[in-house]
């Protein structure tokens, strides 16, 4: 074991000491490939991760962990130990905490450059990758529409709905048109004609109750229907058109998908890359560190 | 690319359904004449989008020194579109509701390179600057490197400038990114930098923003304060940029709150007072100006606006952007928009041009990638001051400002067809935009000759208010004989957000004897009040903040306002500007929810409320 600083040794006191020396002499003896995860070595890399020396608070803190939080701990430390224990094989310099981080960003980017050199991508893959992720593709559902709104502020509840249902039989008897929808009503707040319109988007000026309603209403270009209440006021509403949640054809997103491919190999080598540094280390993890 | 067709095809699709033109004055609930033929479809923008025109990530030098290591412009992009990403305090962060728009705008000068560096990238090992901060860290003072930010601006031949060859090779993967990440129709990643020239510690920075894709973005490497520090000599480059590519760029200044004096000053850097040429080409190159972000809302300042008792808010006024020199009281009326714009009334009268007719705008200047402004969603500026205990104890960068004065802060709100690079580009060039300093308020406002009282009552109001003046950014031109403006104003609360509280018109004008004036009108408010006849000023809305819970109730303020206003004052011979400012009740500020969330206490200076606010953009009237 090679980075232990003087703080080290002033704050974790001898009986640690101990037992770090035991396990240098140890390892020395032991196979390079295997990762040692014991007290001392998580304590270490908790107190230079927290720049808090202060090896007994840290200790009292790291078992006061959840299980799964301590284990989280673990392989964060475990994949940090595999690729600088890489980069030392690589010949980069050895050094301090700093260089330590370094070198380990160093091994990522290297990773990345490798992924890179692999990201050539034929026509077939790219067609296989929009298959296999339809769902990624899909277009929310949206509708299209305009409404005739009565005012809750300016008319009280019961007049507002009074007269949105008296106004309705009159649009449809008179064949009032999208376009002369803005001649009636009240002023809305927001807009008068939504197109093309997700659900999210729709409750957020109507509200999710009236958002669902009008989501599931038929397309009918003659006749109003209504009224909806939201937090404002009534609502009659023209709807002019509906689109489900579709799958777009794969040439309409090809550049996209091909965007989106690229990445996913690019993270995937990446991956792979740190699997197989990790691959070459065997991990042994004390086990009083994760049980309870 | 699918969803632009399909919108394409939906424009098509339901062209019949676009609102006609009315402007015949009709009752509301009446009968409407048939026309005669079909209304001609009327082409007025009608969605706003909500974008951030000024984020940083890790490729900017500054960030990545303090801490930035890892997230990139794709995760500054994918986090705008609403995806999930873990903030450098190990957090999961996400966005409630995704942007429409967002510009990565990375600092200019060693775009990239911190970065690049640090994991042996040969780009830029290899370059003058590589071999200098190897020697750096040779000398075993590897944070020497930070320094060469700034130094390389002041003294380049000293701290080289990576070379022409490697500039454009990083720029083209920047512009490559963000098409990779545009999403016409649905969102729009725009290509962008930062020029970030400091004159004598004074901010005087804008952000470079293109309406163009890399085959012409990336043809030429950004222009960097390495290059010059010149305003006029960037504005040179970006016109260099059109005329070599046929492309489209303008320039965002912000933060004039941290300039000393040096953003709207009466002279060009080199001392020379600014003549015509120079306000031609900062009014052609500047259409909008950052007025609200992260360090400090620069819309009005309380010095300069006694008499407006809502100044006074989130200013950061007590030095330069590199604590140089302590702010004096004269610098401030070349450091705040509203001055600034009636500064350029009087410019404009002495050049025949005005220098400052910007429209406003807001944006975070987030150096985490990740652009977030809700009160109860922040997450700072740097790494320092994400989420933690320790944000409303430490100061920015260790050295600089506490963090606890950053102010989460803002929105880019723009007026447009559609959410594509192309129209929200046209949005900026013409001015429909507006800032909010972090909510999303919607608000319209218009200036005209003949609108009614009762226009605003009307369905078909914006029929009436585009047919019958012009939008915010516009110009209102040779006032008919006995005519005062009126100017036509309506706001919406944020559907996720806090009451409006009321809405004030805010007129800047040059009087006949050569003084400049401002007035705030209160115009249309919430609730039963009435101004004070002593003051003339309106009640406050009141307080539902519970601090202790970081809490608040809309039970007071409204859900909407809305008026047709006309100048009392109005003199037409005296240029003059007006915007809109609305303001919501007040809420929990961020630091309040910090001290709920983390258990603190929060020390007697830190405020614990704010009443978010959206200006718009002016509009002019020339005599």
């Amino acid at each position: 074991m090679l980075r232990e600083p003087v703080i080290h040794f002033l704050v974790l006191g001898s009986l640690i000491f101990a037992v770090f020396h035991w396990l240098s002499d140890e390892s020395d003896a032991s196979d390079q490939r295997t990762i040692i995860v014991d007290e001392a070595a998580i304590l270490e890399f908790m107190q230079y991760r927290s720049k808090f020396f202060d090896s007994e608070a840290v200790r009292r803190r790291f078992f006061g962990f959840s299980e799964q939080r301590r284990k989280l701990i673990v392989k964060q430390f475990v994949r940090e130990e595999a690729l600088y224990r890489r980069a030392l094989d690589y010949g980069f310099d050895q050094g301090d905490y700093v260089i330590r981080l370094r070198l380990v960003q160093k091994m990522d980017f290297t990773a990345e450059g490798l992924a890179i050199d692999h990201a050539e991508i034929a026509d077939d893959a790219v067609r296989a990758h929009y298959q296999a992720n339809l769902v990624e593709y899909t277009e929310s559902a949206t509708i299209s529409f305009v409404h005739v709104f009565h005012s809750l502020s300016k008319n009280g509840v019961s007049l507002a709905t009074s007269k949105s249902s008296a106004l309705l039989d009159r649009l449809n008897a008179q064949g009032v048109t999208l376009e002369q929808a803005s001649q009636y009503g009240d002023r809305f707040p927001y807009h008068v004609n939504y197109v093309e319109k997700t659900l999210e988007q729709v409750t957020d000026h109507f509200g999710m109750a009236m958002a669902r309603q009008l989501f599931s209403l038929p397309v009918n270009r003659q006749q109003w229907q209504g009224g909806f209440q939201s937090e404002h006021g009534s609502h009659l509403v023209l709807m002019a058109d509906s689109n489900p949640a579709r799958v777009p054809e794969f040439a309409e997103v090809a550049g996209q998908v091909l965007v989106d491919l690229r990445n996913q190999i690019k993270s995937r080598h990446h991956k792979e890359y740190i699997d197989e540094v990790l691959g070459h280390y065997r991990v042994e993890i004390d086990p009083g560190l994760l049980s309870n | 690319m699918s969803k632009f067709w399909t919108s394409k095809h939906a424009c098509l699709r339901f062209s019949s359904l676009v609102l006609g033109f009315s402007v015949a004055i009709l009752q509301a609930d009446t009968d409407p004449q048939p026309e005669y033929s079909s209304p001609v479809a009327a082409n007025y923008p009608k969605d706003v989008y909500w974008g951030d025109t000024h984020l940083h990530t890790r490729n900017s030098a500054d960030a990545y020194s303090l801490g930035n290591l890892n997230l990139t412009p794709t995760d500054a992009y994918r986090f705008a579109r609403g995806q999930a990403i873990t903030a450098h305090n190990g957090m999961q962060v996400q966005l409630r509701r995704p942007l429409d728009f967002l510009v990565v705008s990375d600092h200019a000068e060693y775009l990239g390179g911190y970065y690049r560096f640090d994991v042996a990238d040969p780009l830029v090992v290899e370059t003058a600057a590589g071999n200098q901060w190897k020697e750096f860290e040779d000398q075993g003072d590897p944070i020497a490197r930070i320094g060469t930010f700034t130094a390389s601006m002041q003294e380049p031949e000293k701290f080289y400038p990576f070379p022409e060859k490697v500039r454009k090779l990083i720029w083209e993967d920047v512009a490559e990114t963000a098409d990779d990440n545009n999403r016409p129709g649905v969102f729009t990643a725009f290509t962008g930098y930062e020029w970030t020239s400091m004159i004598s510690g004074n901010n005087l920075h804008r952000v470079v923003l293109y309406k163009d894709g890399a085959e012409k973005a990336a043809q030429i490497p950004p222009f960097s304060g390495q290059d010059s520090l010149d305003p006029r000599d960037l504005w040179q480059a970006l016109a260099h940029y059109e005329e070599a590519t046929g492309g489209s760029v303008m320039a965002i200044a912000h933060n004039g709150n941290i300039s000393n004096g040096m953003m709207f000053s009466d002279t060009s850097v080199d001392g020379e007072a600014i003549n015509a040429d120079y306000a031609k080409l900062r009014s052609r190159w500047e259409p909008v100006y950052e007025v609200t972000q992260v360090k400090g809302d620069g819309e009005s300042h309380p010095t300069l606006s006694p008499d407006d008792e809502f100044a006074d808010f989130e200013n950061w006024d007590r030095d330069n952007i590199g604590r140089t020199e302590d702010k004096q009281d004269a610098m401030l009326k070349h450091e705040y928009a509203r001055s600034a714009l009636k500064l350029g009334l009087r410019h404009e009268q002495e050049l025949g041009v005005n220098p400052f007719k910007f429209g406003l705008i807001g944006s975070t200047d987030g150096h985490n990638s990740v652009s977030t402004t809700e009160e109860d969603n922040f997450f700072g500026k740097f790494p320092d001051s994400q989420p933690g205990k320790k944000r409303l104890d430490n100061q920015m960068a260790g050295v600089l400002w506490q963090n606890w004065r950053i102010v989460a802060s803002g929105y880019a709100a723009a007026w447009a067809r559609e959410n594509t690079r192309e129209a929200l580009f046209e949005a900026f060039k013409r001015r429909e935009v507006y800032a909010t300093t972090g909510s999303r308020i919607q608000v319209r406002f218009f200036g005209g000759w003949n609108y009614q009282a009762s226009d605003i009552d009307r369905p078909s109001y914006l029929d009436i208010a585009y047919s019958g003046g012009v939008p915010m950014g516009g110009d209102l031109l040779q006032a008919p004989e006995n005519k005062a403006p009126s100017f036509m104003v309506v706001a919406a609360k944020d559907p996720d957000g806090a009451n409006l509280d009321r809405v004030q018109i805010i007129k800047g004008w040059l009087q006949q004897d050569g003084v400049l004036r401002e007035k705030v009108y209160d115009v249309v408010w919430s609730g039963e009040r009435s101004p004070d006849p002593e003051t003339g000023k309106l009640p406050a809305v009141g307080n539902t903040v519970d601090v202790e819970t970081a809490t608040y109730l809309n039970s007071i303020g409204s859900t909407d306002l809305a008026v047709v206003w006309t100048d009392p004052d109005f003199d037409a011979g005296e240029r003059a500007f007006y915007y809109a400012r609305v303001l919501e009740i007040p809420k929990p500020r961020w630091t309040t929810y910090d001290a709920v969330y983390f258990n603190l206490e929060l020390s007697e200076e830190i405020p614990k409320v704010i009443q978010d606010r959206a200006y718009t953009s002016p509009v002019w009237y020339t005599p």
